[in-house]
């Protein structure tokens, strides 16, 4: 590679990767002031779109990692020490999109494909940092909880699936409305 | 001391994870805060958001109450003694791993971060991260001068909703002239990148 591009990678991914960093903070801090509902798909949604808009900057292998890597870091950093939990999300979500790209390019495809599959991680996520946090045995409990609630106020059996699927339908519908939006970015950045 | 410290937590946490019995659990969990009090005695102290303990706390108050055997009374409510030990072992959990998640915080130091990188053939992590946080002032200001003004030609929430494409793809393309500003200067002034230039300038 020429070392004007070696140049242009580093610093389009550095930027765009501390645009990501201040999004995470900026709106970040009002979804959780006002306790907004799919708060972690929406910045994973947000994320996911800044990723696809440096990718079409720099369409090479490492791009996104790279930015991702840089957003990670203005995360961990910020408060003085590592805040090592939150950043994993946005770890995966690099390393998703990355793969995305790679396997398919940052054409209408790959564009539309990666806030999806990134605001989708959000689902085995939850049920990992759950297992995390308070191990074995959690997920017993909360089935026998939701089936007591149940019974107790004469709902359906199976209300605690249909919440969860409402749940994962809320993740799939934010990530589908990310990637319209970062096609319709894209073409708009291509027309610039 | 850390690291070996922070290599027995993991372990313990890891043990801990995985075990079924809960006196396995509770021993490895005691064995990991016993090893974040040698190595770093503030991480015992970190609470981290009160909402983690939201959730273990009700689960220790409500669910004896009505789930398991209600085999003794508390303040004439029949409650399962199971159930509460069950709860106190979430809680238990959540405290190990709260103090795990501090004894890790505190084991990297961004240098050592940068370092680890630097051996993992990533060329110009020093550059990157010194320019990162300096570049996300300028940006800072240019998300908030681009959303001042894009709410200024709509100044109600429907429009601004419906047209939010061009608010994306204005910050998208603000933040490229931006990152095409600096990379012009970083040419032309000889800034060295990649693994050759260690981030370093140029002679």
């Amino acid at each position: 590679m020429h070392r004007a591009d070696n140049v242009r990678v580093l610093v389009y991914t550095t930027i765009f990767g501390a645009l990501w960093g201040v999004v995470e903070t900026l709106l970040g801090t009002y979804l959780h002031l006002f306790n907004v509902p799919f708060k972690g798909a929406i910045m994973a949604a947000i994320g996911a779109i800044v990723l696809c808009a440096e990718r079409l900057y720099t369409p090479c292998f490492g791009a996104t990692l790279s930015t991702g890597f840089i957003a990670m870091v203005l995360k961990c950093f910020s408060a003085g020490t590592v805040r090592i939990w939150p950043v994993i999300g946005m770890g995966v979500e690099t390393v998703v999109a990355e793969l995305v790209f790679t396997a398919l390019g940052a054409g209408r495809i790959g564009l539309f494909l990666a806030p999806v599959v990134c605001c989708m991680e959000g689902v085995p996520h939850m049920f990992v940092v759950q297992r995390l946090i308070y191990g074995e045995g959690v997920f017993d409990a909360y089935l026998k909880v939701a089936a007591k609630m149940q019974a107790a106020f004469n709902l359906r059996e199976d209300l605690w699936a249909m919440v969860l699927l409402v749940w994962i339908a809320g993740h799939l519908a934010i990530g589908i409305a990310a990637g319209v939006c970062a096609i319709g970015i894209g073409a708009y950045l291509r027309r610039e | 001391m850390n690291k070996l410290a922070l290599a027995f937590a993991s372990v313990c946490f890891g043990s801990s994870l995985l075990a079924a019995d809960a006196r396995v659990r509770l021993a490895t969990g005691g064995l990991l805060i016993l090893a974040a009090a040698f190595a770093d005695r503030r991480s015992l102290t970190a609470f981290g958001s009160w909402k983690l303990w939201l959730f273990p706390l009700l689960f220790i108050v409500a669910s004896p109450l009505f789930l398991g055997e209600p085999r003794t009374s508390l303040l004439g409510l029949p409650y399962s003694p199971e159930q509460l030990g069950r709860g106190a072992l979430f809680l238990f959990h959540a405290y190990c791993f709260v103090v795990f998640g501090a004894l890790v915080s505190g084991a990297f130091s961004l240098r050592e971060v940068m370092r680890a990188s630097e051996r993992l053939g990533m060329g110009g992590v020093g550059l990157r991260v010194a320019l990162g946080p300096a570049a996300a002032k300028i940006v800072s200001r240019m998300v908030r001068e681009t959303w001042a003004t894009y709410r200024m030609e709509r100044p109600s929430l429907l429009p601004a909703a419906r047209d939010c494409l061009i608010l994306f793809g204005a910050i998208a393309r603000n933040t490229a002239l931006i990152a095409e500003r600096i990379s012009i200067l970083f040419y032309l002034r000889n800034v060295r990148v990649g693994a050759a230039g260690r981030g370093g300038r140029g002679r």
